[in-house]
């Protein structure tokens, strides 16, 4: 079963790392809720199973000058 | 004679200075006089644009006296929220202290769109700070302060297009550029008993705004009537070649007549945990589309949607704004939450943000299909009231209100317009939204448009309002 408080601390340990000269005791405990509440986010999307073959909806094109392409 | 100018429609307001009843100086000058008298009270205006304002105007002048008259918008003037850049050393502030006296050496191509159709910038408009970005939870989240609702100085003109919403609900300006990446456009029309316009994604060029989210940002009108923001929306949406994401579908907006009876979704449990005045307002709204439409409930399937929009949000603002939480300028924001607000989305995982595409990809085709069978979705705006300007807005109601429609809707791209639709025992303001099919703005503005046909909740006006000084100087009151 997944340590959702483990995966919260080591991530919160991360931002501290990097932000934590930014930020006060009790910002960096709201820091870390906001950061609980994220891993619960991505629990829910967790439990969304997808095909392989279902892409992001995100289009990428290459790009070359003078070509356009139609999106629609 | 000035009470009737400052709360007209702009569609009205068109005719007499097409008709040359009234000059674009003259009325220009007194919707200037209120922003700059009102707009204060309200913590509504940011800067008011008057040097070009009244150049503008004066050049409308000439062009309308000319026979040249561009559009319904020629000679009116509009308030662009502060997120939209604006070139000859007007100020963009994004709402945000580090950024008061920040300027650009362009204009967005809003501006630019607006400038061709003739109407007036007369002020740029507060805005929460970063649009909410910073995930914001107080309505003091802005370097002009906390911003009121017409209806009540005490209460929140909802955000985070603040500005927007309230300087057309006060009368300071007849229509207003506002954005929404999830509530920012419909929350405000609804806080302030005014209409606006969420306009399907792409649909208008986003070059030149404050980035929050690439994939859920849209531009969109505020004004008291939805043929208003059908107008406004006439005059920016198109396909910009500086915003890829900016789409290539042609739009004219065009007052249509209901050729038959609408079908009106209604989701299921749309009034559960809803507060007895707002729910009675809807039901008091159900009678009157039944006059003209067919209603039937239904639901979407079951997804995580508030989960995958706030983990694209966070995931895209944490990108938008790296340079805010690198170098610590969250630390100089108002709202105290702001200031270590950005720094837990900085670990939102690409792996999640992409699976949240993937939803995203997966829902939009099933939801459409759903969407296919009703010419709009209905649901109360808001499902909890007017906020008080000293608490948390989140707090307010039942629980962690849920706003599935909102979700869905920015998630998915569509548009949607929310219209008064009624009165709380607080006398604040309650509204009802129209969510449609992607590039179906015309199918819901005429339903919209309707409805407002058929109530009068867009005409009535905060009476403190209606009785200032006389700016005209002639006497009496406006």
């Amino acid at each position: 079963m997944k340590n959702n408080h483990s995966e919260t601390d080591l991530l919160f340990e991360l931002t501290r790392a990097k932000y934590g000269h930014f930020l006060n005791n009790e910002e960096l405990e709201s820091v870390r809720l906001s950061i609980s509440e994220i891993v619960k986010n991505a629990e829910a999307l967790s439990q969304v199973t997808l095909e392989n073959s279902q892409e992001p909806m995100a289009l990428f094109t290459p790009h070359k000058k003078g070509l356009e392409v139609e999106y629609e | 004679m000035n009470n009737e100018i400052v709360f007209l429609p702009v569609r009205d307001l068109s005719k007499i200075i097409q008709k040359k009843e009234m000059s674009p100086v003259d009325v220009t000058k007194l919707f200037l006089s209120r922003l700059e008298e009102i707009g204060p009270e309200y913590n509504s205006v940011v800067t008011i644009t008057q040097d070009l304002a009244l150049y503008q105007a004066k050049k409308a002048e000439k062009e309308i006296l000319c026979g040249n008259y561009k559009s319904p918008l020629h000679g009116i003037p509009y308030g662009a929220k502060d997120l939209l850049s604006t070139s000859g050393g007007i100020p963009t502030t994004w709402g945000a202290v580090p950024f008061r006296d920040r300027t650009f050496d362009y204009d967005a191509t809003v501006i630019i769109k607006l400038h061709e159709a003739g109407a007036i910038l007369a002020a740029k408009l507060a805005m929460v700070e970063f649009a909410g970005g910073m995930g914001y939870k107080q309505p003091n989240a802005s370097l002009t302060g906390p911003c009121r609702s017409p209806w009540g100085k005490e209460n929140w003109a909802g955000g985070s297009s603040s500005g927007s919403g309230s300087a057309v609900g006060c009368g300071l300006i007849p229509f207003a550029i506002g954005s929404e990446t999830w509530g920012s456009i419909l929350t405000p029309a609804n806080n302030c008993g005014v209409s606006g316009l969420r306009p399907t994604y792409g649909r208008v060029s986003k070059h030149g705004a404050m980035a929050l989210s690439w994939t859920l940002d849209k531009l969109g009108p505020l004004g008291l009537t939805a043929d208003d923001c059908g107008l406004v929306l006439d005059a920016i949406s198109g396909s910009d070649p500086n915003d890829p994401s900016s789409s290539r579908m042609d739009y004219s907006y065009s007052l249509g007549r209901l050729q038959q009876r609408p079908m009106l979704g209604l989701l299921k449990d749309t009034l559960s945990e809803t507060p007895k005045d707002i729910s009675d307002n809807f039901q008091a709204s159900l009678a009157i589309l039944n006059d003209f439409a067919d209603t039937e409930e239904f639901t979407f399937p079951e997804y995580p949607y508030e989960e995958t929009i706030r983990t694209i949000m966070l995931g895209e603002s944490a990108s938008a704004f790296e340079e805010i939480t690198e170098k610590g300028l969250a630390g100089e924001l108002t709202a105290p939450e702001d200031r270590y607000g950005p720094y837990a989305r900085t670990i939102v995982l690409a792996k999640d943000y992409i699976k949240a595409l993937r939803i995203r990809g997966m829902i939009t085709p099933q939801n459409d299909t759903i969407m296919s069978k009703y010419d709009a979705i209905i649901g109360p705006t808001r499902r909890t009231p007017v906020s008080s300007l000293y608490e948390e807005f989140r707090g307010v109601g039942r629980g962690n209100t849920k706003d599935l429609l909102g979700a869905i809707g920015n998630l998915l791209g569509l548009p949607a317009i929310s219209v008064p639709n009624g009165f709380t025992k607080d006398n604040l303001p309650t509204g009802i939204q129209f969510l449609g099919r992607p590039y179906e703005e015309n199918r819901i503005m005429t339903i919209a448009n309707k409805y407002q046909s058929l109530t009068d909740w867009h005409t009535i006006h905060p009476e403190s309002l209606l009785e200032k000084k006389d700016l005209s100087g002639e006497g009496g009151t406006v």
